[in-house]
């Protein structure tokens, strides 16, 4: 077993101090270490943001994208090679934002890819603008007024797209989180774990202390998370209360069952050389 | 009809309203005269819409190597009245029109006073209703009349029918043939209006392939080791994606149709970045979405093929036309300063080979490359001779095996190395763990603003260009090595070209030809060698302000004497083309 501390990537973070990142950081190698997944099966990829730093501060391999695109990269690299446990760091911006597309059709396709959006409700490392996931009248560089628009449920989109594991973490609770994320890689097929993390620079309002009046655990109240009806119910509960944990979770064939070049194993062992003649001669 | 140089060639048009099978129709008669030995080359005009409109196919077969389009037609099918309208100007007296009478019994010297060809009524509508089929088989009455009218062995047409039906209902290929030969026979023993051999079957023809050019870069791909191919429909790239996903399952390649362009692009990368060979395909529109992620191949490394199939913009422009408009948008596509690779091949042929290439020279530099065609390459059919398979050695580069990397000791994804090429790790591999990034990096990957390192990692980056540029072949010249004038083109023009020269050379004409496949980096010095010997130098490119002209006035401050430029939608056809290098000669 690779312990957390081995995990621990070349660089030091360069966040905020006491920003949630960290926690979901510490989460993320525990949950590999505690799955005892092999550092060199491991791609970590990631969009544009804070969150996107993420990758370089783990000790695996990691491909730091652009933005909104980490998950056509991911899905890209997971089908090609199967043998590799597959997570995507994004944040409310990258993924709901700017990658909204194609989170919808991630879920959809059911590819086995973890995908952990860091969910402050502000764009961070721009220093502080409006995301489709701040609160109405959430005031910003860019709404000082306070923001006009409704901010989008994630949760509610993602069981609605078809997802099959469908998850809510907070990063003042990085145990909790960390037995999330290890149910979350261990799920076969997408799955989605929204971290409420706050920003501790720009977001004055969606603090730790915030979160933490609101926040309670589905698994303390006896939840089932395998009724979709009341999933999405569960999914649109925002502001007095706001629930953590597993909201859904289905058993569905991951989307490689059923591509038919995978059956003779992952696609970056086969061969590259190949016969083209029998296809030269439907031409003729 | 002769062609000069003891050639025969015939130039056959069938249009008519989309959902008639005008594509249909056309591919089976230029397979059947591929089948009778000849040469073929094809052109397909049609707008952006379904049923109704003007669609038109035209074929052009001959016993020599056709390359470009006639403006001239010898028989006209015409399946409605518009057809007759719109191309009254390219029949000449000796040619034929053949109209179904159904759809306007009318007489046609009335009707059509400028037609200088012959109008023949035909009864096609009356000849399905006898045989009780669908009107949509008036198409293959009228191919068959075709061959009756110009005396082309019906066999050849009936094996065509038979292959392209028979799979599926073999009472549908009798129906089909059936059809045809009702429409062959009314022209010989009824109307008695067969004109005779218009073009002979060649009976020892050797074997050829009858292929479009995006089949071709699917079959070149296929034969580099393509195992990822991603796209989002768009004309005319789209059935490079139907190709491969026909033979997903037989190649043993992912093949998917994405949410949108970028994550066509950014899929392959993914695939790529792994260690699996993977290209996307798009029109302008599309690569428009995709250029931030040449960027990111770039930047991170990663090798990535992109093929860019051009039509006319901007914007949306003529979405089913075409035109040579993109090559200075692939030249600069994305932000910064970086290498990469802009080819364009200019025939089915140099489509093949160079797709394979492409897929090497992604690899083996870890650069973003971009493959260009156009509608007229994309979706033109044409016979070659089986590709040559001999020697095609795909390179992987300085990708490591796990053997490889156990010896190596601190390994950095982007360490310097004399020619700017870094040893690759993907992941899977032991000992190998690094990040790559779009962000600049550190030799490990890791993000770095440092000024140094950026200067060393862009420099490093930059290296390639040494040893890239020595192996970029540089245009090549066709026809006489001594010639007055010489035409410079790129990509596809290269076919109406080189068939205008034999009309120039046909009346004595002294030009030659210099075609560019591979434009970034720029070839400068084999391009260099070759203007010692050349005179009087015309571009001829499809596009408005002359793409190619710009690009050698950036790389060598001279540019063309004489500019021919065409961007009305519609490829170079070959009579026009010959004339205007003629007067662009004096």
């Amino acid at each position: 077993m690779t312990t957390a501390d081995e995990l621990r990537g070349a660089v030091v973070p360069d966040w905020c101090p006491g920003c949630g990142d960290h926690a979901i950081l510490m989460a993320t190698k525990g949950a590999i270490s505690e799955l005892d997944l092999e550092p060199h099966n491991v791609l970590l990829v990631s969009g544009i943001g804070c969150s996107a730093k993420l990758p370089h501060y783990v000790n695996t391999y990691g491909f730091h994208a652009i933005h909104g695109r980490a998950l056509p990269v991911a899905t890209g690299a997971r089908l090609s090679n199967t043998n590799l446990t597959v997570m995507v760091f994004s944040g409310d911006g990258d993924c709901y934002g700017i990658g909204m597309g194609h989170f919808i059709h991630a879920l959809r396709r059911n590819v086995n890819i973890t995908l952990v959006v860091h969910n402050n409700q502000i764009y961070g490392l721009t220093t502080g603008q409006t995301s489709p996931t701040s609160d109405l009248g959430f005031r910003t560089k860019t709404t000082p007024a306070g923001s006009i628009e409704r901010s989008v449920m994630p949760l509610a989109l993602a069981l609605s797209a078809g997802g099959t594991f469908v998850s809510r973490g907070f990063a003042g609770d990085p145990k909790h989180l960390k037995e999330l994320l290890k149910k979350a890689v261990s799920h076969k097929g997408f799955s989605l774990v929204d971290v409420l993390q706050p920003c501790v620079t720009f977001n004055r309002v969606n603090t730790f202390a915030w979160y933490r009046e609101r926040i309670y655990k589905l698994e303390d109240t006896g939840w089932d998370p395998t009724d979709r009806a009341k999933a999405f119910d569960k999914a649109l509960e925002w502001g007095d209360r706001i629930p953590i944990g597993v909201i859904y979770q289905e058993d569905k064939p991951p989307f490689e069952d059923s591509v038919i070049a995978l059956r003779d194993g992952p696609l970056v062992r086969q061969p590259l050389e190949r016969d083209i003649a029998p296809l030269m001669r439907r031409f003729i | 009809m002769a062609s000069g140089n003891g050639a025969s060639t015939v130039s056959v048009m069938i249009g008519g309203e989309a959902g008639y099978g005008i594509m249909t129709s056309g591919e089976i008669l230029a397979r059947s005269f591929s089948r009778g030995g000849l040469h073929v080359h094809t052109d397909v005009e049609y707008p952006s819409l379904i049923r109704g409109g003007h669609n038109t196919y035209q074929v052009v077969a001959s016993t020599r190597e056709v390359r470009g389009i006639l403006n001239r037609v010898d028989v006209l099918i015409a399946l409605d009245d518009r057809t007759v309208r719109e191309h009254t100007k390219e029949v000449g007296p000796g040619g034929k029109v053949l109209f179904d009478m159904y759809e306007k019994p009318v007489d046609p010297k009335k009707e059509y006073p400028k037609m200088k060809g012959e109008v023949i009524p035909i009864p096609l509508t009356d000849i399905v209703k006898e045989r009780k089929g669908d009107k949509v088989m008036r198409n293959t009455v009228a191919i068959g009349a075709c061959m009756g009218l110009i005396d082309f062995e019906f066999s050849y047409l009936e094996s065509v029918i038979r292959s392209a039906f028979g799979k599926k209902d073999p009472e549908v290929a009798d129906m089909n043939v059936q059809s045809a030969r009702a429409g062959y026979e009314f022209v010989i023993d009824k109307a008695k209006c067969s004109v005779g051999r218009m073009v002979e079957p060649v009976k020892d023809a050797p074997e050829r392939m009858l292929l479009t050019g995006n089949d071709a870069i699917a079959l070149g791909a296929l034969k580099g080791g393509l195992r990822w191919y991603s796209a989002y429909p768009m004309t005319p790239a789209s059935s490079i994606l139907h190709v491969m996903a026909a033979n997903e399952k037989d190649m043993g390649l992912i093949v998917r149709q994405t949410e949108d362009e970028i994550a066509a692009a950014c899929m392959a990368i993914g695939a790529n970045h792994v260690g699996v060979r993977a290209m996307a395909a798009t029109s302008g529109g599309g690569f428009c979405l995709m250029s931030e992620s040449v960027g990111l191949a770039a930047m991170s490394e990663t090798p990535m093929v992109y093929v860019l199939c051009q039509r006319p913009g901007p914007s949306t422009g003529l979405a089913t036309r075409h035109e040579q408009g993109d090559l200075q948008f692939a030249l600069d596509a994305s932000q910064g300063d970086f290498v990469r690779v802009v080819l364009a091949p200019g025939d089915v042929n140099e489509a093949f080979y160079h797709t394979f290439n492409a897929l090497n020279l992604a690899e083996r530099y870890q650069v973003p490359v971009i493959l260009m065609s156009d509608r007229y390459l994309s979706e033109s059919l044409k016979t070659v001779p089986p590709f040559d398979l001999e020697g095609m050695k795909i390179d992987r580069g300085k990708l490591l095996r796990q053997d490889e990397i156990d010896k190596i000791s601190g390994y950095g994804r982007y360490e310097d190395s004399d020619d700017g090429v870094s040893r690759r790790a993907v992941p899977g591999m032991r000992n190998g763990v690094s990040m790559s990034s779009g962000d600049d990096h550190y030799q490990t990957g890791e993000t770095n603003e440092d000024p140094l390192v950026r200067t060393k990692q862009m420099d490093k980056r930059f290296r390639k260009l040494a040893k890239l540029i020595d192996e970029i072949p540089g245009p090549k010249m066709y026809g006489p090595a001594d010639a007055d004038a010489t035409v410079v083109t790129w990509g596809s023009a290269k076919g109406p070209c080189l068939d205008a020269m034999d009309l120039l050379h046909a009346k004595g004409a002294s030009v030659n030809l210099m075609h560019f496949v591979y434009l970034k980096p720029f070839p400068r010095k084999p391009v260099l060698e070759l203007l010692k010997k050349t005179k009087r130098l015309i571009g001829v490119e499809g596009n408005r302000t002359s793409q190619l002209d710009r690009l050698l006035r950036e790389e060598l401050k001279v540019g063309v004497d004489k500019k021919i430029r065409k961007y009305d939608g519609r490829p170079f056809f070959v009579e026009p083309l010959a004339d205007q290098i003629e007067e662009a000669m004096t």
